[in-house]
């Protein structure tokens, strides 16, 4: 479904060349949920762009479903970290959501129907008419979230969709995102950085290195597919993938530190 | 503009929460009463009024230079009830409106054109930063010498004033996208008319407004400005007829008029501001309470 192929990215300011991701290869099969997580600065940005198309790789390719990603892919819908920046506030919540549909011509019917249900899913049915900024920041990514499976995507990217919100609420928001995977049958790549989250929410998680990225270690997640924040989280193979996780990010840290001092 | 003009609504309606009386503290800012800031503009308005009365009558300034605010406000009671008065008033609202429509379409024109093409925008930068600081008035001789007093001279002048004002405000409101928006749209494949349509323009239309508002007042003082001294037909125009036939009191109630109608036109930006921009910061914590 996803497929990330020797992907490298230089940027070039003057005479000045800094490599962000040197070398990353992997996959995603159709419908998984997989969480990546790598040390602060590790080109996870770059490298969520060069998926959405929204950048060109320097070398390397993004496949879609077999079909080479050289723009923005029709099917992929992306949740930024940012939600108040990234809903305009000048339309409401109903307006933000229906807005890509209209730029898919969609018919108006479809699209009711389309804004109405998905914004069901994420619990706001009610606030349709509000504007975000008359919301709380969970519910103004709750409506990012709407826009997204409102798009109907096969691939669905977040990009730290929570790491603005207060506690509680990204527990409840991490449950809505394992619903609504289950129940629109997505891809989802779930970027974070926090380990936690990546391994209550993946299937699987994949660790990226210091930048230049390059894949560290890719975990499967054997929790099981019914998970709770209480009784998943306290279980002894949950704390043993956890710990397994946060041991890869120390060597990343520890060899970008290591390869630094050697060159 | 005069003083009754000045913004006052942002802060009076946005009610602060008093903070909690701290030992020794300068003291602490009165909770205002609705609509005490209008009732204060008024009041001021009224002693301003007093003393112009009183002034003439003491042997400060003679009454035949300064006639009494009486006697002025008498006269354009007088002026208001002829019919000369207002074609004054529609010809000087018509080269206005017109040359403030001109200037705010050319300037949203070439504004998203220019603005949203970076290498456009360099090229031309300093030719604008030339063009813009030169006085409109220091092109009356220009205008004459091209249109003679045809109110296209006058036309000339107040788009030359009013474009820079909306020009520079929309050029500033295009290049304020924010990244994040601009990705998302993208990222939903919005092209770039949907983008210019559906971003650009919501996120430029608070500067466009700015801009429109200063440009108002602008294209208003040029309008005048050049009724007076080309004598293209208007309130400017009366004024100098006025003078040289040497009436002070009708100097001062046409002065007066042009003055209620810069606050009329500036209330009036006002107004659609607050109807278009009702979702912007700036407009929707007056509209909260």
């Amino acid at each position: 479904m996803l497929d990330v192929t020797g992907l490298r990215k230089i940027y070039r300011g003057g005479d000045r060349e800094v490599e962000a991701v040197r070398d990353l290869t992997f996959s995603l099969a159709d419908g998984e949920l997989a969480c990546l997580v790598g040390p602060s600065g590790c080109g996870k940005t770059t490298l969520l762009k060069c998926i959405s198309g929204l950048m060109r790789p320097t070398s390397g390719t993004v496949r879609v479903d077999g079909r080479e990603v050289t723009g923005p892919p029709p099917g992929m819908a992306v949740v930024f970290q940012e939600y108040g920046r990234s809903l305009f506030p000048w339309l409401t919540v109903q307006d933000n959501v229906e807005l890509p549909l209209k730029e898919k011509r969609l018919p108006k019917a479809r699209r009711k129907k389309l804004v109405t249900e998905s914004l069901e899913a994420v619990g706001l049915g009610h606030a349709a008419s509000a504007h975000p900024w008359e919301l709380s920041g969970g519910m103004q990514q709750r409506v990012a979230i709407a826009r997204a499976i409102a798009y109907e995507p096969s691939v669905l990217l977040m990009d730290e969709p929570f790491a603005a919100v207060d506690a509680q609420t990204r527990a409840d928001l991490e449950d809505l995102v394992r619903g609504l995977w289950k129940r629109f049958s997505m891809t989802v790549l779930f970027v974070t950085h926090d380990i936690d989250e990546a391994v209550y929410l993946g299937g699987r998680v994949l660790v990226l290195s210091s930048s230049p990225t390059v894949v560290q270690d890719d975990v499967e997640i054997d929790l099981g597919d019914e998970r709770d924040q209480l009784s998943t989280r306290s279980e002894p193979r949950f704390a043993e993938l956890r710990a397994r996780v946060y041991a890869e990010i120390q060597n990343a840290k520890q060899g970008a530190a290591a390869g630094g001092a050697g060159r | 503009m005069t003083a009754p003009s000045a913004p006052a609504g942002a802060a009076s309606a946005a009610p602060a929460a008093p903070p909690p009386p701290a030992k020794k503290s300068p003291p602490r800012p009165r909770r205002r009463l609705p609509g005490g800031d209008a009732l204060l503009g008024t009041g001021g308005v009224l002693a301003f009024l007093l003393i112009w009365e009183i002034v003439p009558r003491t042997p400060l300034v003679s009454a035949d230079y300064l006639p009494p605010a009486s006697e002025v406000l008498a006269t354009l009671a007088e002026r208001t009830a002829t019919a000369k008065f207002w074609t004054a008033v529609g010809d000087t609202l018509a080269a206005w409106g017109l040359g403030l429509a001109i200037a705010v379409g050319a300037a949203v024109l070439l504004g998203f054109a220019i603005g949203t093409v970076p290498v456009l925008r360099a090229y031309t930068a300093s030719t604008v930063e030339f063009l813009r600081p030169i006085p409109s008035v220091a092109l009356i001789p220009l205008a004459i010498l091209i249109y003679g007093t045809d109110i296209a001279s006058t036309l000339m002048l107040v788009i030359y004033a009013a474009f820079w004002q909306v020009y520079v405000q929309v050029l500033y409101g295009v290049a304020d996208i924010d990244p994040v928006a601009d990705q998302t749209a993208r990222a939903y494949g919005l092209g770039r008319w949907a983008r210019i349509r559906h971003l650009i323009w919501p996120t430029a239309l608070p500067y466009l407004i700015t801009g429109v508002r200063l440009g108002a007042a602008v294209a208003l003082i040029l309008t005048i400005t050049a009724q007076l001294t080309i004598g293209s037909p208007g309130l400017g125009q009366e004024i100098a007829v006025a003078q040289s036939s040497g009436a002070p009191d009708v100097v001062y109630a046409l002065i007066v008029a042009t003055g209620i109608l810069g606050v009329a036109v500036n209330t009036g930006v006002r107004a659609l501001e607050r109807r278009v921009l009702r979702w912007h910061p700036s407009v929707r914590g007056e509209a909260a309470v």
